[in-house]
């Protein structure tokens, strides 16, 4: 009983909690073949924290996960762990999105691929 | 040698007047790779002060002996907490528009309007009872 107890305790002060802080993503784009992924994260202790200069990598990081491309539907998220009893947690930023070559799969007119209004709006039949 | 009051003074001082730095938001705007290696990188910085008047509240009570006072000070941080509701990010500021100049900052920073790869960060620079709002951008900018 004593060792189930202690083991219940462990679990407890041990876990790490999880709080989401903020989610935004950008429009999704229609190829979406290429995940890539960046993370970035800084362990506190006690509050301790002078800078937030962490989360700047994460733009080279994916920029050189997809070269000569675009990093489109970017999803970033940011959360807490929470190690022990707010004494110690990590604050850490996700990103992840779809690498897409060039301008071929960008969807920049913000249409939808495949529907009739997939036609250029310059074109003669666009325009009637 | 330093005496061990001296010691004291340094800690609390470190503690009390650093600024700890809470990051509350970021996001990421679409990453263009050919901005990220050819173009210019900026950053913005925008800051407003925030108060935190619970803190001075107790800093307040904390330097009065009367209990009068201190049970007036209390009654004024229990009507000022009735306007402060609902889910925010910092202090308090007394001036919401500090924000409102981020697109013309940027446009000034690249007058080219090629943007790209903009990171947009929320954060607060904590002192005691006052603290910094500060929103940061940081982008590329092709020419």
């Amino acid at each position: 009983m004593r060792v189930f107890i202690t083991l219940f305790l462990s679990l407890l002060v041990f876990a790490g909690c999880t709080h989401l802080q903020s989610v935004s993503t950008t429009s999704i784009p229609a190829q979406r073949g290429r995940k890539v992924q960046a993370s970035s994260d800084k362990i506190i202790f006690l509050g301790f924290n002078f800078n937030n200069d962490y989360v700047d990598a994460m733009v080279q990081d994916l920029a050189r996960q997809c070269p000569n491309g675009k990093v489109e539907g970017l999803l970033t998220k940011q959360e807490d762990v929470d190690y022990f009893l707010y004494i110690v947690w990590k604050s850490q930023v996700t990103a992840s999105g779809y690498c897409v070559s060039g301008t071929v799969a960008s969807n920049a007119k913000g249409r939808n691929p495949g529907s009739d209004e997939a036609q250029d709006p310059q074109t003669p039949e666009a325009a009637q | 040698m330093l005496s061990s009051r001296s010691l004291i003074i340094i800690f609390l001082s470190a503690m009390l007047l650093s600024g700890c730095s809470i990051l509350h938001k970021t996001q990421l705007s679409e990453i263009d790779s050919k901005a990220v290696t050819h173009g210019q990188r900026f950053e913005i910085l925008l800051s407003e002060t925030g108060v935190n008047l619970k803190e001075a509240a107790q800093i307040a009570k904390a330097f009065t002996n009367s209990k009068e006072t201190s049970s007036q000070i209390k009654e004024v941080e229990q009507f000022i907490s009735y306007f402060q509701m609902g889910p925010r990010t910092g202090n308090m500021v007394f001036n919401d528009r500090y924000a409102d100049a981020v697109p013309k900052i940027l446009l000034t920073k690249c007058p080219s309007g090629h943007i790209s790869s903009l990171m947009s960060i929320r954060e607060t620079a904590k002192y005691p009872v006052v603290s910094g709002e500060i929103i940061k951008l940081i982008g590329y900018c092709l020419n």
